[in-house]
């Protein structure tokens, strides 16, 4: 009876804890944010992290190294890009006006065609509806870019210092926690823990570099075509690229009605090149890096996002991914330990 | 007198050496106390005395050791169960453990006592090798067991980080199912040979 209650006490300790820890970083975002980049870095680092752990160099040398590639690597570019990109957003809401404009004279023009080759009378007016559904949501997110980039700055100073100690400390925290987990559950609860790790470090690492490349060549090719806004469309094309399927749409939405409002040029060019940057992706970029992590269904990859988004936003849809492929791996070994175990009867 | 001459005049005194404080000899009885040692630091001595780590040196089975979990059971506890997914292989540390089959009776599951292990020696290294293991007995401490558990994600992560000691253990790994594949080869020639036997004895008799 006392092994019984033994068991019984270290199995709800171990689930006190986690969840407590779950929890306690939930409630603070501003905490929880800059530890899951920090974490995000740390899985970037790992090819280096182990090349130095092979050659047995001091960890702090490697985690004061790992905070000077952050300083370089991530907060000068910050720095560099928040003028441009704020200069950019603010240009955009003299420019929203002009957009409206384009759209009701286009739909104008529809409607009278509609009526004169098939003598039918639109009534509905969706432009409207769009126009209000875009400045509102286009004015909410160029009012939060800047503030998310204001942010990133803060991370800036946040965010090496977590860097330095998941490298410096993070194994040996690791090694505590898992000393805490009941006998009877170490072997499975340690696996899954790495699965989850794997899966989810790997997957935001690929999704990261994934944007980097398609942003990246986005922006440089709409600088070189000397199209509008090119950073801020090739920064929202990057962030777009993250969610699967309806992503590149929605990256390259923004791109068409600028061009097609100017009367652009350069908007067949501009065409070619979203069309060239997600061939990129598709062909050289997914294979490699995304595909071979989460092996889901595309219905299922559908629905995750959009639960995702239901309950966490933005942040939702990129972990929904990586976290449906947990729960998958889960479900399999929940039932292969149920259907597949002869000893349970 | 300063301080930086005091030392310059006693530098050239013969019997300064003498009064020196001698670093690593003191390091060494440090080091070498009963009292100041840990048991977490006694994993790598105890390695040595485990056969399969002798092409280790003593550097790698510091390195080892770092990745090893220390696990106590009490009498009874079931390590692992027969027919669950197996992630983990284990060296006893101190203690009993019994490694029991279970098979189905006339009526009810009844346990056979295989083995019992005692201190230095291991069981569950195919959960290392195998993509997806099913362990094949149950592993039961025998009165309070202390184990020292090496997890299937500790492999892994010492591949990327040590890989001549990773590799060096999956060649003691090896080692281990190499030599009970072979004592199964022997089991199954003397079967063979008993039910050759039994066959020809049948044959006589009708």
């Amino acid at each position: 009876m006392k092994r019984v209650d033994n068991r019984f006490l270290k199995t709800a300790f171990f689930i006190f804890v986690t969840l407590s820890i779950c929890s306690l970083f939930l409630s603070m975002p501003r905490i929880l944010i800059p530890f899951g980049i920090a974490y995000v870095f740390s899985l970037m680092l790992r090819p280096l992290t182990n090349v130095f752990y092979a050659a047995d160099i001091k960890k702090k040398l490697l985690a004061s190294l790992a905070v000077i590639f952050i300083a370089f690597g991530f907060i000068y570019p910050v720095v560099e890009g928040v003028q441009t990109i704020t200069e950019e957003a603010h240009k955009v809401e003299y420019y929203l006006p002009r957009a409206e404009t384009y759209l009701r004279q286009k739909y104008r023009e529809l409607k009278v065609q509609v009526k004169y080759r098939f003598n039918y009378e639109i009534k509905t007016n969706p432009v409207d509806k769009l126009v209000e559904f875009g400045q509102e949501y286009t004015k909410s997110l160029f009012v939060y870019l800047p503030k998310l980039l204001g942010s990133l700055l803060e991370w800036g100073f946040i965010i090496p210092f977590f860097l330095l100690f998941i490298l410096k400390d993070g194994r040996r925290m690791r090694f505590n926690f898992i000393k805490i987990i009941p006998n009877h559950l170490i072997e499975r609860v340690y696996y899954l823990f790495h699965q989850f790790n794997t899966k989810f470090g790997d997957y935001i690492f690929a999704k990261f570099i994934e944007a980097a490349i398609v942003g990246s060549v986005i922006t440089t090719g709409l600088l070189f075509l000397e199209f509008p806004f090119a950073f801020l469309l090739g920064l929202f094309a990057g962030i777009t690229n993250i969610l699967p399927y309806i992503g590149p749409l929605l990256g390259f939405a923004p791109a068409l009605v600028v061009g097609l409002v100017d009367q652009n040029p350069a908007l067949g060019a501009m065409a070619m090149l979203y069309i060239v940057a997600n061939a990129i992706d598709l062909a050289l970029v997914f294979p490699i890096l995304v595909s071979k992590i989460v092996n889901l269904h595309p219905l299922v990859v559908v629905i995750s996002v959009i639960l995702g988004s239901h309950f966490g936003g933005i942040v939702g849809m990129i972990v929904s991914i990586p976290f449906a492929a947990f729960i998958k791996l889960l479900f399999l070994e929940i039932y292969n330990e149920l259907y597949t175990n002869p000893s349970i009867k | 007198m300063s301080y930086e001459k005091q030392i310059k005049e006693k530098k050239d005194d013969e019997s300064f050496k003498d009064d020196r404080l001698n670093i690593p000899v003191l390091k060494y009885f440090w080091q070498a106390s009963p009292l100041s040692a840990s048991q977490k630091s006694s994993v790598h001595k105890f390695l040595r005395k485990v056969n399969i780590f002798d092409n280790f040196s003593d550097f790698e089975l510091r390195r080892f050791s770092q990745f090893l979990h220390l696990r106590n059971f009490h009498h009874g506890e079931k390590i692992f169960a027969q027919g669950s997914g197996g992630f983990g292989f284990y060296l006893v540390f101190s203690g009993n453990v019994d490694i029991l089959t279970e098979g189905k009776g006339e009526e009810e599951f009844s346990e056979h006592l295989v083995a019992t292990l005692g201190p230095c020696e291991y069981f569950g290294e195919l959960s290392l090798l195998e993509e997806r293991n099913v362990r094949n007995a149950t592993a039961q401490a025998r009165d309070g067991v202390t184990l020292l558990a090496f997890f299937k994600p500790d492999l892994s992560e010492m591949i990327e980080r040590h890989p001549v000691v990773a590799a060096k253990l999956l060649q003691a790994v090896s080692l281990i199912v190499a030599r009970r594949f072979n004592r199964v080869a022997v089991e199954i020639k003397a079967l063979k040979e008993k039910l050759k036997l039994l066959q020809s004895e049948s044959n006589e008799e009708s």
